[in-house]
């Protein structure tokens, strides 16, 4: 006689999850960020009966609306040309989950979306890293404006450098980034070395960690343990988000890191964020399935042991000696610099009042080179106003004029004028008032 | 002819029609014994045949709430569990400490390939521990099965070539192309548990048929809405589990022409019986089923069933006064007051049919006989304020003022304190039926066209069954804000809508171009294909499959034309009667993998949708207007069971 009962686990946390995999829409067919990237990963959701676990939950995403993507980025193209429908919905799946722990309806959420979005900058002049909307930045700027929180971390641990968030909080002190990734001088976009610690007003509030190639599960975890948890307890966010990219594992195809879903599983049990964000990861068959679940198990607080991927073997997932001194090192090196940031010596130079600096972007999808040039107003009372001006092969000088949080009433209007300079000239410009949540165009 | 037989709590109703001008021939109403409900079924079975010519029945069908019944007074098979988990969460998260269930090694991925082979020692040693434990049935699941059900057969040999044919053995993916583990396993332990009292069931009501001399199909209920053959209720005897609902839906659709699908806006549907209340969502007609699936008596499965919520609020709820203002229910002590005549009555001769309550809830004879007076129910309170006629009304208005007369009641006269509870009622309903839309809205979506183009669903109308809904559709309409459409007697309603039901059956296909293998487990269909298999290819065959499956299985549609069935009207029936296999999603997703081949992975799901075989014109004769109803009890119309 069977009078065992189906065990109710008693979850220590509630989790939600927006899952949404874009079924019908994809760049081509045989594009790594393809239609069927989720596929396997929502297969093996649904047949590990994730949904039915007491405490997981699963949500539909809102569509995002073109005034949350102007709250965060810059479009000199119009974002009707490139923003489309799946930004949108992939960006609403990440506003879902954010608000679905700050309403208090889950301890934790991980919006599983797709397209991602953390190469995408404050100027979007087109395509980069499969990225145009930058769905944590956008996610994270709503829910400020709609809960009010103001002190945010992100930690981004996809593979390739998130140089599209780190741009955008570039001159916030408010918005600490720290980003894991392979070292740059091995993979795209080339950027993410531990000098980068953010712009002359917000040093220190910009983290990267660039591990070397092969790094595997030891190593991560160490970063994560001597690095970005010491500097998250002195930061003390009210809010911490995770760009879980999943592109790390030893069977990514693109990458050459060496973690596992359990790695990755036990790095997330150890960051232990509110908020987890699917980024990139195109192992879509030997990885993904298993390091999503993995990823969502330790959000709930489960146990994950049995998350074992049909390849995994122990040495496919080692960090040699060497690498494991190196990471030491490095990491000795990024702590020294986060204590002193004004140490180190940034790129931007200061006269007339004001900071400039020149930057070249490349966007590899569109194939477009960008120019732009900064101004920050080194204000006494406020972070100062942002101005970027910004060409392309394609497109003449526009502006961009950012009135940032806080802004003192003499940087308001500096922007406002400088806003109806450039119409006057007839240059193409738009204007950001974050506090008054104002965007225009002309 | 057709017949059809509802086994209700209380009552078993049989009717039989006769398709050619669509009339009720004979009806009969049989008390439903707690103990087993075949009895019942024979007799009503019986008394509607008798006097007509067997040999013109072309179909039987019924409802049944034996899978139920038996699974929650334990009246099971102890079921020997073999598992292949794989990679994930660990299986015994889903189901506790037991010696029955053995997780064996081996692995199988999200395509259905082999990482592993379990080691047959290992399962040698489970059935062998199995058969010292007494088992007496077994499952046999792996994690990703419907994508390949290789690994689930040879164990299945295995444990076949160790017991003998005549165990029985259920595997995983004869329960569907759903994935989902842990239902999957619960599904396979629900219908191994039950295999011996199905085989019973099966084996008398087939028995009854040839000496009755119907050599017609004999057709079950599942919770869908839709019927399967007798032979396949007993395989799968789980899917009829929770058929309630849907029998209440096919009486409205039996009853109001309106409610058919496609005729008529989102709507409500409210089953209001005598203990408790169901409330289902119909979008343009047709039922929204619940999501995973149906979870029984405590284990969650894979059966297709209406999404349903239900309180514990109904005709017989007992209404009381208290410290905390005016309560409803959630017990049942026993039929209205205004029928305690008739409970004393029913003492006096044999006791009446009571619904198969909880041990300890003997309902109303238990308090007359102790002599404490029981609180009054909804439904005397619906008497005192003329809503409804039951019984006698003065006592409803005795106990009501009663009541009224206690320190805590709100209102000190019956009739305010009966509108009080009526609203308090209605609200209770009204604010369930609100959760249960935002969760049918709430159900996620996964591509662009869905997001945007899926309208809520918004109710326009409210249907209302059940013993009390006439008395409290005028209200109902009140508190909903909708119209109400209750059925003018529900008596047989449910019962001719289970006669009129259609085969339902859904399928999943999934095919792998690189692995050159399509698999319809739901069909028992395995194919090899090859790189430039398609869409168009795998709707084809599952559409061959389906007519070749219910060729087989006797389950075609329109299996009625020699009787001269009336075919039903409209465009969107010709439609239906022309080609109705519906294809709720087709997907083709381009592969690419490891090696970087591309290959196609396809799903589509096919499946033919509930409804009636034809329309039901004539109309729903009152209860009691026939000759054949002799054991109709006054006691059966306050609610529950009906």
């Amino acid at each position: 006689m069977n009078t065992a009962r189906p065990m109710r686990p008693e979850l220590s946390r509630t989790l939600g999850l927006v899952f949404f995999p874009a079924y019908d829409w994809g760049i081509c067919e045989d594009h790594p960020e393809r239609e069927e990237r989720l596929l396997y990963t929502q297969d093996q959701f649904r047949e590990e009966g994730l949904l039915d676990l007491p405490g997981i939950s699963e949500y539909r995403p809102l569509l995002a609306g073109m005034e949350d993507i102007s709250r965060t980025h810059f479009c000199p193209p119009g974002f009707e040309s490139q923003v489309e429908t799946p930004h949108l919905a992939s960006a609403g799946s990440a506003i879902t989950a954010g608000r679905l722990v700050l309403d208090g309806r889950c301890d934790k959420a991980f919006a599983l979306t797709r397209p991602p979005g953390h190469h995408a900058m404050k100027i979007v002049q087109g395509g980069r890293g499969f990225c145009a909307v930058n769905i944590e930045a956008v996610m994270i700027d709503r829910l400020r404006r709609d809960f009010g929180v103001r002190r945010v971390a992100v930690v981004d641990t996809d593979c390739h450098h998130g140089d599209g968030t780190q741009d955008i909080y570039w001159h916030d002190p408010d918005t600490l980034f720290i980003s894991i990734h392979q070292d740059g001088r091995t993979l795209y976009p080339g950027t993410g070395f531990p000098g980068e610690l953010g712009g002359p007003r917000a040093r220190g509030s910009t983290i990267n960690i660039p591990l070397p190639p092969n790094t595997g599960d030891e190593g991560f975890l160490y970063a994560m343990n001597a690095v970005v948890r010491p500097i998250l307890e002195q930061w003390k966010p009210e809010l911490l988000v995770n760009s879980a990219g999943q592109d790390n594992h030893f069977t990514d195809p693109i990458t050459n890191m060496r973690l596992s879903a359990r790695g990755y599983a036990r790095m997330v049990a150890a960051l232990d964020p509110q908020i987890a964000v699917l980024e990139g990861g195109y192992s879509i068959q030997g990885a993904l399935p298993y390091v999503n679940l993995a990823v969502a198990l330790a959000l709930a607080g489960m146990d994950y042991s049995h998350v074992v991927e049909p390849l995994w073997k122990e040495e496919l997932c080692a960090t040699d000696a060497k690498s494991m001194n190196y990471i030491r090192s490095l990491s000795e090196t990024v702590l020294g610099m986060f204590a002193r940031p004004e140490a180190v010596k940034h790129d931007y130079t200061h006269a007339n009042g004001q900071w400039t600096c020149e930057r070249d972007v490349y966007y590899d999808t569109d194939g477009i080179r960008e120019r732009r040039h900064e101004t920050l107003t080194d204000c006494s009372h406020c972070r100062g106003l942002l101005r970027i001006r910004s060409r392309t092969d394609l497109r003449p000088w526009s502006l961009c004029v950012e009135i940032p949080a806080g802004a003192c009433p003499a940087c308001r209007s500096r922007g406002h004028d400088a806003f109806t300079a450039a119409r006057k000239q007839g240059m193409r410009v738009e204007l950001r008032d974050v506090d008054e949540d104002l965007y225009q165009r002309a | 002819m057709l017949i059809g037989l509802d086994v209700g709590g209380t009552n078993t109703d049989a009717v039989l029609l006769r398709a050619k001008n669509a009339s009720l021939v004979a009806s009969f109403k049989a008390p439903t014994r707690p103990d087993s409900i075949v009895p019942g079924m024979i007799e009503a079975l019986r008394a509607v045949v008798r006097g007509h010519d067997a040999s013109k029945v072309r179909r039987v069908a019924l409802s049944s709430t034996l899978g139920l019944n038996s699974l929650l007074s334990g009246n099971t098979l102890p079921v020997g569990m073999l598992v292949v988990a794989g990679p994930g969460i660990d299986p015994r998260l889903f189901w506790g400490e037991d010696p029955l269930f053995r997780v064996l090694s081996g692995a199988q991925d999200h395509r259905g390939r082999i990482v592993s082979p379990p080691d047959p020692n290992e399962i040698r040693e489970a059935l062998a521990s199995f058969r010292e434990l007494g088992v007496r049935a077994l499952g046999i699941v792996c994690k990703f099965s419907p994508k390949n059900p290789e690994l689930e057969n040879s164990i299945a040999e295995l444990a076949v070539k160790d017991f003998g044919p005549d165990m029985p053995v259920i595997t995983g993916w004869r329960m569907g192309g759903t994935l989902n583990f842990p239902r999957r396993m619960h599904s396979v332990w629900c219908n191994a548990a039950l295999a011996g009292v199905s085989r019973q069931c099966t084996a008398a009501l087939r028995h009854c048929a040839d000496e009755l001399g119907l050599r017609c199909p004999l057709m079950v209920l599942k919770a869908d809405a839709g019927v399967f053959s007798l032979e396949q209720a007993g395989l799968s005897p789980a899917s009829s589990m929770g058929s309630g609902p849907a029998a209440g839906l096919l009486g409205i659709w039996a009853e109001d022409k309106a409610a058919e699908p496609a005729a008529t806006p989102d709507a409500l549907m409210i089953d209001i019986g005598g203990t408790s209340t169901d409330l289902s969502v119909l979008a343009r007609g047709s039922p929204i089923l619940v999501r995973r699936g149906l979870n029984v008596a405590g284990r969650p499965t894979l059966i297709r069933a209406l999404w349903t919520r239900s309180l514990a609020l109904g005709g017989d709820s007992s209404l009381r006064v208290g410290p905390q203002g005016p309560s409803i229910g959630p017990d049942r002590l026993g039929p209205a007051l205004a029928l305690a005549e008739a409970e004393s009555e029913g003492q006096r001769g044999e006791p009446p049919a009571t619904a198969p309550a909880a041990p300890g809830r003997q309902g109303g004879c238990a308090a007359a006989l102790s002599g404490e007076r029981r609180p009054p129910t909804l439904t005397d309170a619906l008497n005192v304020l003329g809503l409804a006629v039951v019984g006698n009304a003065e006592l409803s208005r005795k106990a009501m003022a009663e009541l009224a007369g206690r320190p805590d009641s709100p209102e000190k006269d019956a009739a305010a304190l009966s509108r009080l509870f009526v609203r308090h009622a209605l609200e209770r309903l009204r604010d369930e039926a609100a959760a249960l839309l935002s969760e049918v809205n709430a159900r996620p979506v996964y591509t662009i066209r869905e997001l945007l183009l899926q309208d809520p669903i918004e109710p326009e109308q409210l249907f209302l069954i059940g013993g009390p809904a006439p008395a409290l559709a005028r209200e109902a309409e009140k508190a909903f804000g909708l119209p109400a459409r209750v059925p003018r007697a529900s008596a047989w309603a449910n019962a001719i809508g289970v006669a009129l039901a259609r085969p339902t059956k859904t399928a999943e296909l999934y095919a792998d171009t690189l692995l050159g293998r399509m698999h319809i487990p739901d069909l028992d269909v395995e194919a090899a294909i090859d790189r430039s298999y398609g869409l168009d290819h795998a709707k084809k065959d599952l559409k061959d499959a389906f007519a070749a499956y219910e060729r087989e299985k006797g389950t075609e549609l329109a299996p009625l034309p020699a009787d001269g069935a009336c075919p039903a009207p409209g465009p969107d029936q010709q439609a239906r009667a022309d080609d109705d296999l519906q294809f709720p999603y087709a997907e083709s997703f381009a592969m690419l993998d490891e090696r970087n081949r591309r290959g196609r992975s396809i799903r589509v799901m096919a499946q033919r949708a509930p409804g009636l075989l034809f329309c039901w014109k004539d109309a729903v004769p009152e209860a009691g207007s026939h000759g054949k109803d002799k054991s109709e009890r006054k006691g059966a119309h306050s609610g529950g069971g009906l």
